[in-house]
């Protein structure tokens, strides 16, 4: 199977700007378009080792950046397509590749209706996967990002989509999105993390995303059964700690953490509570990255 | 005053203090204490009064008549407000 890094240097730029490159991104296919430097920079450095579905293949999410016209280049802002629509306000072209990757988790969060979605990381070990759900800025994507550089596997940086009438979760592997100080945070921790383009003055702030597909599992797409839920919490003020949490607070969190699951309807309630029954669930308070992963190892078993 | 659920809810129940509980017709999810489920599950079987089921907890070996009284009281409250009961 060709993945984009085969794509000869110099062509990705006009193959974006053309028909688009077909990315398979776990069970979906994204045709990306661009015009913009930004992105052909992100692709090439974060998505070389994704393979391209044929050209042939049924695109599920049809999405661009382009920067159109005269007055939008000269300003040098751009918009975000989806089917060919313009579905947010303009932005600038620097910030190009964070607003792709953002609009790529959009069309997830709005589309994918066939599972219970939950707004967390996923990570996993041994054939187990750690659901850790997480309000931004929570510190699950950091936390992803470090597992991530450890040896884990990355299943998402941002949606544990569960099968409904089922554990499985289904690996959806994307760069991690990191912000502000935890992007140095990671950089400190390995020297080997891959960054894609900075974008500056984001409204999150500094906004970077890391090659996630380190594992050489990263691009299969059996899915996983979860072993665990863990809600991450960075924080300096407290002392780090892993703790158990009663399931039926955990049930009510995760549900919170849910893009779809008021959706779902009883359908949402049945997934959870299926979930939240078999996994145990924890906390985890956390200032030190290499005292969260040696923890998480412990907790799974491989410490 | 007969209390009845304003529809047949769902329970997420792992013997903790607290239980989930999901009314379809809402589509609200509620944490509520497992005292409060009980009382769900009770008028689940049928309407009651507040009466009946301070009895029914007395029966079965609850505590003094006039504590179970005030405690079904507020529970009751509670569950009115958040749309999971009604009069009748």
């Amino acid at each position: 199977m060709t993945s984009l890094g085969q794509i000869p240097a110099g062509q990705l730029g006009q193959q974006l700007a053309d028909g688009g490159v077909r990315l398979r991104v776990g069970p979906y296919i994204y045709n990306v378009r661009s015009n913009l430097a930004t992105v052909v920079t992100g692709l090439s450095t974060l998505y070389r080792d994704f393979p391209l579905a044929a050209t042939d293949a049924f695109v599920d999410f049809e999405v661009a950046l382009h920067s159109r016209g005269p007055g939008q280049r000269w300003r040098r802002r751009a918009n975000f397509y989806f089917d060919g629509r313009r579905t947010f306000d303009t932005i600038p072209c620097a910030q190009g590749h964070a607003f792709l990757e953002w609009g790529m988790n959009w069309c997830v969060s709005l589309y994918c209706n066939e599972y219970l979605t939950l707004h967390a990381a996923v990570v996993a070990r041994s054939g187990s996967a750690v659901i850790m759900p997480g309000v931004p800025g929570a510190g699950k994507s950091t936390l992803c990002a470090a597992l991530g550089l450890r040896g884990w596997r990355i299943l998402s940086d941002e949606h544990a989509m569960i099968a409904p009438g089922s554990l499985d979760v289904v690996p959806l592997c994307r760069p991690v999105s990191l912000k502000n100080e935890s992007i140095d945070a990671v950089r400190a921790l390995d020297t080997r993390a891959v960054f894609g383009p900075v974008a500056r003055e984001t409204h999150k702030g500094v906004v970077a995303h890391m090659k996630a597909d380190l594992h050489p599992d990263s691009h299969r797409q059996e899915l996983i059964p979860a072993g665990c839920m863990v809600f991450p919490r960075f924080s300096r003020a407290e002392h780090q700690q892993l703790r158990e949490r009663r399931r039926t607070e955990s049930f009510v969190l995760a549900a919170y953490h849910a893009f779809n699951y008021s959706l779902l309807g009883e359908v949402g309630f049945d997934s959870l509570g299926r979930l939240i029954a078999a996994v145990p669930c924890y906390d985890l308070v956390y200032s030190d990255l290499e005292w969260a992963v040696a923890t998480m190892d412990q907790l799974t078993g491989n410490g | 005053m007969t209390w009845h659920l304003t529809s047949a809810g769902r329970f997420f129940d792992t013997a903790e203090p607290t239980v989930v509980y999901f009314d379809p017709a809402s589509g609200d999810t509620h944490l509520v204490s497992d005292f409060a489920a009980h009382l769900l599950r009770q008028l689940g079987d049928c309407p009651m009064t507040s009466a009946d089921l301070v009895q029914q907890l007395v029966a079965a070996g609850g505590e003094d008549a006039s504590v179970l009284a005030v405690a079904v009281s507020a529970a009751l409250q509670e569950l009115q407000a958040l749309d999971i009961i009604s009069p009748q």
